[in-house]
């Protein structure tokens, strides 16, 4: 009997750990599957409340306008390899030499150093930005914003300062997806709108200066 | 190897510093696939976009998996 009992909760806890196996795969492959059915339905099929998912709607159609916009595609992977060519080599270059000393000679307060190396990961990355915050001024263009939400009089600002609020917007400033302070557009035939470059919404911007300020654009002036 | 896989995926720093300017200079990958999906509300594209940063890590993961291979390593020692 007790032979029996022991069998029957073996196997009850056999169960239990495949289904929270199943229960597990099936949560983390959702999100995969999820992806790849997205990028081969169309938009109309995605935004239908359900979503249409059925076979006779699969289309390639995603992956051919992506590849077809060679541009955008071709850029953002150049800078991600930029990116990534550059913190492998600098890992590679500062941290072998640090881990061989580390492992292999004798250094003093070694763990001390260990315990900072390991510090600098416990600091989340976006503190980078906080102190860009008071690394850098505001430019012009901000000033502005400002100045106008008190309700003093707006200065008009230069094509400098226009460039900056396309730069604080991530737009590109050959005008390709969205113009004006922040306000992103996605119909390129309000493009144009110099209006809106001239008087942005103060909340529209961002609140401190990227590391870097843009170039000047001679076709801007 | 794995460096190199994890700065594929950087989305936070340029999201909060320069929003992919000036002039689409600091666009990853990673922020073109939420730019197209969330800005140009495009779920399609920035889906395929997604796939593709996951095809080449997965690319570089096997690399990494196969220098890595003890029959490689003993091969060349």
């Amino acid at each position: 009997m007790s032979l029996l009992r022991s069998s029957l909760g073996t196997r009850t806890a056999e169960a239990g750990v495949i289904l929270g196996l199943v229960v597990f795969v099936t949560w983390s492959a959702a999100t995969i599957v999820w992806l790849l059915l997205s990028s081969i339905l169309p938009q109309l099929s995605l935004i239908d409340q359900p979503p249409d998912i059925s076979f006779v709607h699969w289309t390639l159609d995603n992956y051919i306008t992506v590849i077809g916009s060679a541009a955008a595609l071709g850029r953002g992977m150049l800078n991600s390899f930029i990116v990534a060519a550059f913190t492998t080599a600098m890992a590679l270059a500062l941290g072998a030499p640090a881990a061989y000393a580390l492992a292999r000679l004798s250094v003093p307060r070694s763990g001390t150093v260990v315990l900072l190396i390991l510090a600098t990961q416990m600091l989340p990355a976006i503190a980078i930005a906080i102190s860009a915050l008071h690394r850098y001024q505001p430019p012009r263009a901000h000033r502005h914003a400002f100045r106008a939400d008190r309700g003093l009089p707006v200065v008009q600002p230069a094509d400098r300062d226009l460039d900056s609020q396309r730069f604080l917007s991530g737009c590109p400033r050959r005008a390709g997806a969205c113009s004006g302070g922040g306000r992103r557009r996605t119909d390129p035939h309000l493009l144009d709108d110099r209006a809106a470059d001239l008087h942005p919404h103060p909340s529209a911007l961002p609140p401190f200066s990227p590391l870097s300020s843009p170039g000047t654009n001679s076709s801007s002036r | 190897m794995l460096q190199t896989i994890w700065s594929l995926r950087v989305f936070d720093l340029v999201f909060v510093l320069t929003r992919g300017g000036p002039a689409d200079g600091t666009v990853l990958l990673n922020f073109l696939a939420y730019r197209v999906t969330f800005n140009f509300l495009n779920i399609g594209s920035g889906a395929a976009i997604a796939n593709v940063i996951f095809a080449m890590s997965f690319l570089l993961a096997l690399l990494y998996i196969w220098l890595l291979q003890p029959s490689r390593k003993s091969a060349t020692a």
